[in-house]
């Protein structure tokens, strides 16, 4: 090895990369457009696009595919260079002026496909980190599948799909009459990403009977050296020595061109619960301040190294170096610069990964297990300040249900006897429509708050007061909700009843003057003699009632 | 009636949480002044690894820094070593220096969240410079307050004594870690502290481990089984020999802090009856008391050191 083996040149204005290579070509199409360049009304837009612009275009010769990742969307064909040359013109044309004749069938399938698709670990993460935006975006479901419309597709295919944001990567020489006809327009370099402002090292509630850890650090060789080092010390010391946990896994997911969020996790047995942040902490701790073993680090990036070397460089190295271009870094030329990266890694690399790592740490764990201390257990939105003026509203359940809505001209307050929450329109990521009148009003940071009708008195005023509030833009209008889910007031008139008959100071005074009342219409003489004392007593009853709810501090039922 | 003048009553001992030292006074002065370049410069003097801890310890008496030293720290790995330190000490304020089972739910959380700033800042220093001792030996005290497990105190004390072997701060941490209140036991701890006296020369302070060690068993107890343990001949020539090796040798050295170690062994003698060699220590320290070890006692430290001196001296 030594000589440079990454071949490059420029079709149509889109940078080509290749390897020689034998066999059948494969051709990916890169574009710098990925779920982090999407907003929460238009999360999935892209998937959306790739499913339409692949449609029918599959073949037994000539296999085609589309992948969506945080920064990049791509699309991939292998066959013979005839095919590919046909497949990539097509696609071109169709990204250049996109059809959306399809789009409904095209949302029902994704629709389903969506609904079929539990919350990974990776994209809960992603969202406690970074919201409601940006790389948070990976953590929701495709809520855009339900705004999509065709103006707003072509629009986002016009910069996403754009010459000069776009790289193809081959594995084997150009093949001829290739042309790639697509749309003028720049590179788009992604932003860099922007995590919520939270405590660090944090926790989080996630999935039961598992743990995860996630950091997002500089990418570099010893990073994922040390996201190795991370997964094998889990399995290691959950597995193989506590015995408490399955398969450890891990995951490297790029959030910006220089930094990538690595997670690595574990499926625990219950009972291991309580102590699992302990013991997991304890194994990153260990890596923090010792680093890993020595001949152990050795050993993995030897075999890092006969992986770089033995796998054919035309199935990845033009692929590695296309995604790279598109961030705005130089594309790796030859396998031996990553073999030389590797074999520079050493102990403190790792242990400096590791400490990255522990400085942006967020874990995620079993409800029962957490509230480890070394962690701030992020547990609701950080406390708003003054409440805003505006119209308030009040419980359907009221007052048994203690609480309060107020909508005002630049924000929304909601709270309850033990919570409270604020979202101004200006810092809203999208606003959930349901056609009964529900609305979610999700904050930037991901938390959010929730107006249903059902559970305000002239609810339905209130959903027009924050209609009209917030910036159509952002509304994401939902299918209807079954019956079932849209809640409802559990408090009874009875309840209300038992709560005012529980207050003898409302109801002795009303009595008091009820009983006046008959007495000067119907009483005798006499009794209405008597009628005096029955009002003192009446008035005692009442301020005594008063003083007693006063002592036992106004409790409510 | 002739009225009487009742007799002046003696001032009380005040608790100087810099114990005497000048250097210390001007540090905390100027933390309290604001004064960053200040307290850098005497920070940045005091090379000593011991007095460099001591001097950090008694930053933690300082009210506010944690106010503005944050965007200080955030370009002076000196300023953030100041408060990681100061942090340890805010965060046992807020436990109420009482014993974990008295400490209320609310009162753990804010001792954990400012245990996590500490152990953020200390972490911060040792990256850039993990030959920062001091730093070390303050991270022994918040992997303890965070209940990390043993390996991580004893990782941060062994990294602590390969820099400098008897780095005395370290030492009392990581035997406060070794105690059975927290999370050793009483073996471990009598074990630990004659080790770490074996470990220092003549006049080494770390004789003193032992009296502390012994004082722990001590406040393990209750009423009598306390003062029959104190009182046992076999500990009371211990807290000799210890002495004999620490504040009375020739060879030792008074170095700032050196009151706490003086009203160690005064506490010890006096609580083991040993009342001719306490007599001796509490003429050494004069009115330099120290709220630890007295805080060890019910009461009003000061009370406690007065009613001791009273009674040793008559």
């Amino acid at each position: 090895m030594g000589s440079t083996v990454l071949r490059s040149t420029e079709v149509d204005g889109v940078p080509v990369f290749w390897a020689p290579g034998d066999g059948v070509l494969r051709a990916s199409l890169w574009f710098r457009a990925g779920m982090a360049d999407e907003s929460l009304p238009t999360r999935g837009w892209l998937h959306l696009l790739e499913h339409l612009a692949l449609h029918g275009r599959d073949s037994i010769r000539a296999p085609v595919n589309g992948h969506v990742s945080l920064l990049h969307s791509s699309f991939d064909v292998e066959g013979e260079p005839d095919d590919v040359v046909a497949f990539l013109r097509d696609v071109c044309r169709w990204l250049a002026t996109p059809d959306f004749s399809d789009l409904e069938h095209e949302r029902r399938v994704l629709r389903a496909e969506s609904a079929t698709r539990g919350s990974s670990a990776t994209g809960n993460h992603l969202l406690w980190r970074y919201g409601a935006r940006g790389a948070g975006l990976a953590g929701y479901d495709e809520l855009g599948l339900y705004t999509a419309e065709a103006d707003g597709l072509r629009e986002l295919a016009g910069w996403a799909y754009a010459r000069g944001n776009a790289a193809l990567a081959l594995s084997g020489p150009p093949p001829a009459g290739l042309q790639l006809p697509l749309r003028p327009g720049p590179r788009r370099l992604p932003t860099p990403a922007r995590p919520c402002d939270q405590p660090i090292p944090a926790g989080f509630v996630g999935r039961p009977d598992a743990i995860a850890l996630s950091g997002t650090i500089g990418r570099s060789t010893a990073a994922t050296a040390m996201l190795r080092a991370l997964e094998r010390d889990l399995q290691r010391g959950l597995r193989h020595g506590a015995g408490v946990g399955y398969s450890a896994w891990s995951s490297y997911e790029l959030v910006d061109a220089d930094h990538a969020m690595l997670t690595a996790g574990m499926d625990v047995i219950s009972e291991a619960v309580p102590t699992v942040v302990a013991q997991s902490t304890a194994v990153l701790r260990r890596l923090r301040d010792s680093g890993p073993d020595p001949a152990e680090l050795r050993d993995d990036l030897n075999q890092q190294i006969r992986q770089i070397t033995s796998r054919p460089i035309d199935h990845w190295l033009p692929f590695l170096a296309a995604r790279e271009v598109l961030l705005g870094r130089p594309a790796t030329t030859s396998p031996d610069e990553l073999v030389a990266e590797t074999e520079a890694v050493t102990v403190g690399d790792v242990r400096r990964a590791a400490l990255d790592l522990w400085r942006d740490l967020l874990v995620s764990v079993d409800p029962a297990g957490a509230g480890d201390p070394q962690l701030t257990w992020l547990g609701g939105p950080p406390t708003p300040g003054s409440q805003p003026s505006g119209r308030r509203f009040r419980p359907v359940g009221s007052p048994v249900t203690k609480g309060e809505l107020t909508i005002g001209q630049s924000g929304i307050h909601w709270q309850t006897a033990d919570a409270r929450t604020s979202a101004q329109y200006d810092e809203l990521a999208g606003v959930i429509a349901y056609p009964d009148g529900g609305r979610q009003l999700i904050r930037h940071d991901g938390y959010q708050v929730t107006v249903e009708p059902t559970m305000w008195r002239q609810g339905q005023q209130a959903v027009a007061l924050v209609d009209s509030a917030v910036p159509p833009s952002l509304r994401i209008p939902l299918p209807e909700r079954t019956p079932d889910v849209i809640p409802r007031s559990s408090v009874r008139t009875i309840d209300k009843l038992r709560y005012w008959t529980n207050r003898p100071v409302v109801w002795v005074p009303f009595l008091v003057v009820c009983l006046v009342g008959v007495v000067l219409t119907v009483a005798t003489d006499e009794i209405a003699e008597q009628a005096p004392k029955f009002v003192v007593m009446s008035l005692a009853i009442g301020v005594i009632s008063y003083f007693r709810q006063r002592r036992n501090g106004g409790t409510d039922t | 009636m002739r009225l009487r003048r009742r007799p002046a009553e003696q001032p009380l001992p005040e608790i100087d949480p810099c114990m005497g030292d000048p250097a210390a006074r001007l540090f905390c002065d100027a933390l309290t002044d604001r004064d960053w370049p200040t307290a850098r410069g005497i920070l940045a003097r005091t090379d000593h690894p011991d007095d460099r801890a001591f001097l950090l310890e008694t930053c933690g008496s300082v009210f506010g820094v944690q106010n503005w030293i944050g965007p200080v720290a955030a370009d002076d790995p000196l300023a953030q070593l100041v408060r990681g330190c100061h942090a340890v000490a805010w965060a046992w304020q807020a436990r109420g220096g009482l014993r974990a089972t008295y400490t209320q739910a609310d009162q753990f959380r804010v001792f954990f969240e400012r245990l996590r700033i500490a152990e953020s800042c200390l972490y911060d220093v040792i990256s850039c410079d993990p030959d920062e001792v001091a730093a070390w030996a303050f991270l022994i005290r918040t992997a303890r307050g965070l209940e990390l497990p043993l390996a991580d105190g004893e990782f941060r004390f062994r990294q602590a004594i390969e820099r400098h072997r008897t780095h005395l701060r370290a030492h009392e941490e990581w035997m406060q870690t070794l105690c059975a209140k927290w999370a050793g036991s009483e073996e471990w701890m009598h074990h630990f502290a004659r080790d770490a006296a074996a470990r220092g020369g003549d006049g080494s302070m770390l004789h003193t481990l032992v009296a502390l060690a012994h004082l722990e068993a001590m406040t393990d107890r209750s009423g009598e089984a306390a003062t029959h343990y104190i009182s046992r001949p076999d500990v009371r020539q211990d807290l000799r020999t210890a002495a004999g090796l620490s504040i009375w040798h020739p060879a030792a050295e008074r170095r700032p802090g050196w009151p706490v170690y003086f009203n160690t062994f005064a506490l010890a003698f006096s609580a083991s009856g040993d009342l001719p060699a306490a007599a001796a220590v509490f003429e050494q320290i004069g009115d330099n008391i120290t709220a630890y070890p007295w805080g060890y006692l019910p009461g009003d430290p000061v009370k406690s050191f007065t009613n001791a001196r009273a009674t040793v001296l008559g």
